[in-house]
């Protein structure tokens, strides 16, 4: 399954209500590292399929929920479950890290 | 599961020295890939306007690399995603392994480049993403009409000021020396920004806050003669700071942007000689007239070094990119030497 789009607008559907661990990447087109970052959730999101949501989240169109969870550097991912946040990464980071966060939260 | 596949160069890194040699290395007709790193293209991905790049006039730095990036893969070379995880060098082939694969080579080009240094007080861990940052292009957005700070002296300090201005109600610039390393033009741009001041001869000794940062504790040792004051009391109150002793104040800032230098990225590898800073060492070969053969070798035979990594002095994009040219043509050199 691809990656959802999370806005600030269905940000309480997707993620806050949603019965499975989330991932949620903060980014935006001018930032250079989440260029990089993008390919890794999307990758990240086809080896989770259908056990985790994994979406992204362009901040500069979507400022309300970044400020709401105080994201000052990007890229962030934070990992939901439950609606709240149970990990949370600064910078570019590995498939391996992310697949290993939300793996813990599934079994 | 492992593969295992042999090549004449194994390239680390995907900065523009490295790069540069795959562009070589490919088009001698030798085997080449490209391990790319946790994060590829090095540090252009975190910068905004490359003016001094020959031939691109203005150019985003990521932008560049990703030009280079497709110039070596249109040549046919592997770029692959991967960090490299070790480098065996105690017998040939080389052997270098990711995650998933294990790759031989005949010759290795280390051009892992260097990464941002942290200040290293102690909370500042706490306050990566939340308020202390490393990049000014990507986080300025979060910190428009706020009140920030940048630590450093260089290049990289003034190029973060000078994006962060243009967002932050106000900059302060703080250097630990009375004069700045940059180069000229650049310093004089940060200096002609209305809403940029500097803070000459004073370190950074935390960084305050709970949840997002507050404040930043320095300390402030001889006010340099550039400030314009008389007394320290004087000095703290003009910049809206708080005093705690004779030398200590907290300046009130809810950002700041890190540019206080690089560390080299040559933890991975053992059995390279590197200084005492992390830089691996060149070591020149000259043949019996004196005439220089090899530029680019390392202590171990047939690895080669290029760029950040070893380069402590230059650090440019166009210097990178030269180290990485000569890399190639040293691996040619050597390869046909040996009868590799």
């Amino acid at each position: 399954m691809a990656d959802v789009t999370i806005t600030d607008q269905n940000f309480d559907t997707e993620v806050l209500k949603a019965d499975k661990p989330v991932l949620v990447d903060f980014w935006a087109p001018w930032c250079g590292p989440c260029q990089m970052q993008g390919p890794i959730v999307e990758e990240v999101a086809a080896a989770m399929d259908g056990k985790a949501v994994v979406g992204k989240m362009n901040v500069d169109e979507n400022p309300n929920t970044a400020q709401k969870y105080g994201v000052m550097s990007i890229p962030t991912l934070m990992v939901f479950k439950g609606g709240t946040v149970v990990k949370q990464f600064i910078g570019v980071t590995s498939k391996e890290a992310l697949l290993g966060e939300l793996n813990k939260l599934i079994n | 599961m492992t593969k295992k596949i042999m090549y004449d160069v194994i390239i680390l890194g995907s900065g523009p020295a490295g790069l540069t040699a795959a562009i070589y290395t490919q088009r001698f007709g030798l085997s080449t890939v490209v391990v790319a790193g946790r994060t590829w293209g090095g540090q252009l991905q975190l910068t905004t306007d490359v003016e001094n790049f020959p031939g691109f006039g203005k150019i985003m730095g990521p932008e560049l690399m990703r030009k280079m990036r497709d110039h070596v893969e249109g040549l046919g070379v592997k770029v692959l995603d991967v960090a490299a995880e070790s480098l065996e060098t105690s017998k040939t082939p080389f052997v270098v392994t990711t995650e998933d694969l294990t790759l031989e080579g005949k010759t290795v080009i280390v051009a892992t480049g260097a990464d941002t240094k942290w200040l290293g007080v102690p909370n500042e861990g706490k306050l990566r993403g939340r308020g202390v940052s490393s990049c000014a292009p990507c986080d300025a957005f979060f910190f428009k009409g706020k009140a920030v700070a940048v630590v450093g002296g260089g290049d990289s300090a003034m190029e973060e000021t000078q994006v962060i201005a243009k967002v932050a109600s106000d900059v302060v610039l703080i250097h630990r020396r009375d004069a700045f390393k940059a180069q000229k033009a650049m310093v004089d741009k940060v200096m002609a920004l209305p809403n940029v001041r500097v803070l000459y001869n004073t370190q950074v000794a935390d960084v305050v806050g709970d949840t997002a940062l507050t404040g930043i504790l320095l300390r402030t040792e001889n006010i340099s003669p550039k400030q314009g004051f008389d007394s320290f009391d004087q000095l703290v109150n003009a910049f809206g700071g708080k005093k705690i002793d004779d030398h200590q104040w907290e300046l009130p800032r809810q950002g700041v942007f890190v540019a206080i230098g690089l560390v080299p990225n040559t933890q991975i590898f053992k059995g390279l000689d590197v200084d005492s800073h992390g830089y691996v060492k060149r070591v020149e070969e000259r043949d019996e007239n004196g005439v220089l053969k090899y530029f680019t070798k390392t202590n171990i035979p047939g690895v080669f070094t290029a760029g950040d990594v070893h380069d402590a002095r230059y650090k440019q994009a166009i210097t990178a990119a030269g180290f990485g040219c000569m890399a190639a043509l040293d691996v040619q050199r050597w390869l046909t030497e040996t009868g590799s």
